[in-house]
């Protein structure tokens, strides 16, 4: 088949719909499907796979509380309808729809099957509400949706109504499996790893830290391995020396090092406090045999099955991270156990696994042999964005 | 003064002229989507009997095993063909009833011994991608229905027929749920 695919947002810089946009496209085309991926490019200097289009260069907007870096207005527009009458497609992919991108234009433009997948589970924006007709008219084209976890199809469910089908997050098992842990690890002593935004508090580095005391009295020469972007001196201002100076920050990671990091832990600790929908850091942490402690959130204790794929402790309490972290430090077997079941687990969520199930969306969705194709019916605005040697 | 009135009045009649054709659009592309998903709802739930028949004259499950599906699948096609693409009461209980005969028949067990045989592994991935694409196949389509219902509710719509003579298109209700032991095959 040949695949579209739309990433709303900038795939120079990182981030989990665009590595989920990747890893989807390197999968697919493993499958032998011809794919085919449009995305906002910041970077001019960025070397694009072969399979990436330029969509164009995006702008910095604020948008639902934050600022985002989209794409949208006529030029945009016009490059979309491009890329479609170009790659004539068999089936049109578009992820977060429902955001001011490169995605909600695709939709708006095309006709034919048309697959969407939800990733966040946020409320609705102001701008969608005032938006809705249009908005509305774009997200009516789509003939399959799909949510990567229960808690975004619950989003969907709640604000487009109707459903979706649920279709993991994937982790390219391969990636993280027979990783060289970084330079003079193993140590002799534990080690622990956490990643994520240092700064943002519901990744809850916090909540580590204030466990780290107890820990250190149980194994003194414990060591935490902080990756992630962030101010680190903020992040330990109100750390006892005792702790912080049993703290190694490495910054900003690349996938690699990441990598590696995982091999060189005895425990990844997940100790996020909210607003995760999915858990893919975990799976990856699970993939590479490192045994997880994740706080008792909803979307984690789904992919750890209840702890049995992983320790878990109640969200936000220091003094049960602590505990549960010196009893699994203290007991090897039960590592072991975990490292297992955490292999086992993480390879039902391989790309392998999750691209199949995508493939078989796309065969219910183009039975009927239609193809991608520029819709222009009833639409005013988007006569005028027409490619040019059409109008 | 009277120019004004004249120049609003010209204004909403444009609104609503505007209004009615994108509507009149989206409700045609609405219609359109709903007849393709429910003509892949028709093949996907022909290829989910044609599966369960193949299974069930493969020779690879026990006799009562064999009758049993290949009765609730032949009953399945039987009823698809006399209906085509409708999905009429007697047509969703037959296959409701297929849905069933699979969830009592592929337990644990027997999925695993048909797994070790020769080409096993093949017979029940193809098994469980047509179940499972069926049942996709049948949300989509609900789907593509509600979304039609809601535009075709709205008083405009109704006002001015902008549906013309089409019937109220109606979701399918079913149970076609995929056996516990064919999932993540």
């Amino acid at each position: 088949m040949r695949v579209g695919i739309v990433c709303p947002y900038d795939w120079t810089s990182p981030g989990g719909v665009k590595a989920h946009v990747h890893d989807q496209a390197l999968a697919l085309q493993r499958l032998g499907h011809e794919v085919s991926v449009l995305a906002p490019v910041d970077d001019d200097d960025y070397p694009l796979e072969p399979f990436v289009v330029d969509g164009g260069k995006p702008v910095s907007v604020p948008y639902n509380g934050s600022v985002a870096k989209v794409n949208f207005g006529p030029v945009s527009a016009a490059r979309v309808r491009r890329w479609i009458k170009d790659g004539d497609f068999d089936v049109l992919h578009v992820h977060e729809p429902a955001s001011p991108t490169l995605s909600v234009l695709a939709c708006w433009a095309a006709r034919g099957p048309i697959v969407a997948t939800w990733h966040s589970s946020q409320t609705r924006s102001r701008a969608l509400t005032a938006a809705y007709y249009l908005v509305q008219t774009a997200m009516e084209k789509i003939s399959a949706r799909i949510a990567v976890s229960e808690a975004a199809r619950q989003t969907l469910v709640k604000h487009l109504g109707g459903d979706a089908v649920l279709i993991p997050n994937g982790v390219t098992c391969a990636d993280f499996e027979d990783a060289r842990p970084l330079d003079g690890y193993p140590r002799s002593a534990p080690t622990l790893f956490f990643i994520g935004r240092i700064d943002e508090p519901r990744k809850g580095l916090h909540v580590l830290l204030e466990a780290m005391p107890a820990i250190l009295e149980v194994y003194p020469d414990t060591q935490l391995l902080v990756a992630g972007p962030g101010d680190q001196d903020d992040a330990i201002e109100d750390v006892p020396e005792a702790v912080s100076r049993q703290v190694r920050f490495l910054g900003l990671v690349s996938d690699a090092d990441k990598v590696r990091a995982f091999a060189s832990a005895d425990i990844y600790v997940a100790p996020n406090t909210g607003g995760e929908s999915f858990g893919i850091v975990l799976l990856e942490a699970m993939a590479a045999g490192t045994p997880v402690v994740a706080s008792d959130l909803e979307a984690f204790a789904r992919v750890l099955e209840d702890g049995r794929a992983g320790a878990m402790f109640t969200s936000e309490d220091s003094a049960d991270l602590a505990r549960t972290v010196i009893e699994l430090l203290g007991d090897p077997a039960r590592r072991e156990t975990l490292r297992r079941a955490g292999r086992v687990r993480a390879r039902q969520f391989d790309w392998a696994v999750v691209a199949r199930e995508i493939e078989q969306v796309y065969e219910s969705v183009t039975t009927s042999g239609e193809r991608v194709e520029n819709d222009m019916r009833g639409q005013f605005v988007g006569r005028l964005a027409r490619p040019r040697d059409e109008a | 003064m009277d120019v004004l009135w004249v120049v609003l009045i010209v204004a909403l009649v444009a609104v609503i002229v505007l209004y009615l054709s994108q509507t009149a659009a989206r409700l045609d592309r609405l219609h359109h989507r709903i007849d393709t998903s429910r003509s892949a709802l028709q093949g996907q739930f022909m290829e989910r009997a044609n599966e369960v028949l193949a299974l069930a004259s493969s020779g690879r499950l026990d006799p009562a095993t064999t009758v049993l599906l290949a009765d609730a699948a032949d009953s399945a096609l039987n009823q698809a063909r006399a209906t085509g693409s409708d999905f009429p009461a007697p047509r969703c209980a037959s296959e409701s009833a297929l849905t069933r005969a699979l969830e009592a028949s592929m337990d644990a067990d027997v999925v695993a011994e048909i797994a070790a045989q020769p080409d096993g592994e093949q017979t029940l991935a193809g098994l469980a991608a047509a179940v499972q694409k069926a049942a996709w196949s049948r949300r989509f389509h609900n789907d593509a229905v509600r979304s039609c219902l809601a535009v075709r509710r709205q008083r405009l719509v109704r006002l001015f027929r902008l549906s013309g003579s089409a019937p109220l298109p109606r979701t399918v209700e079913l149970d076609d749920e995929v056996p516990s032991a064919l999932r993540s095959r």
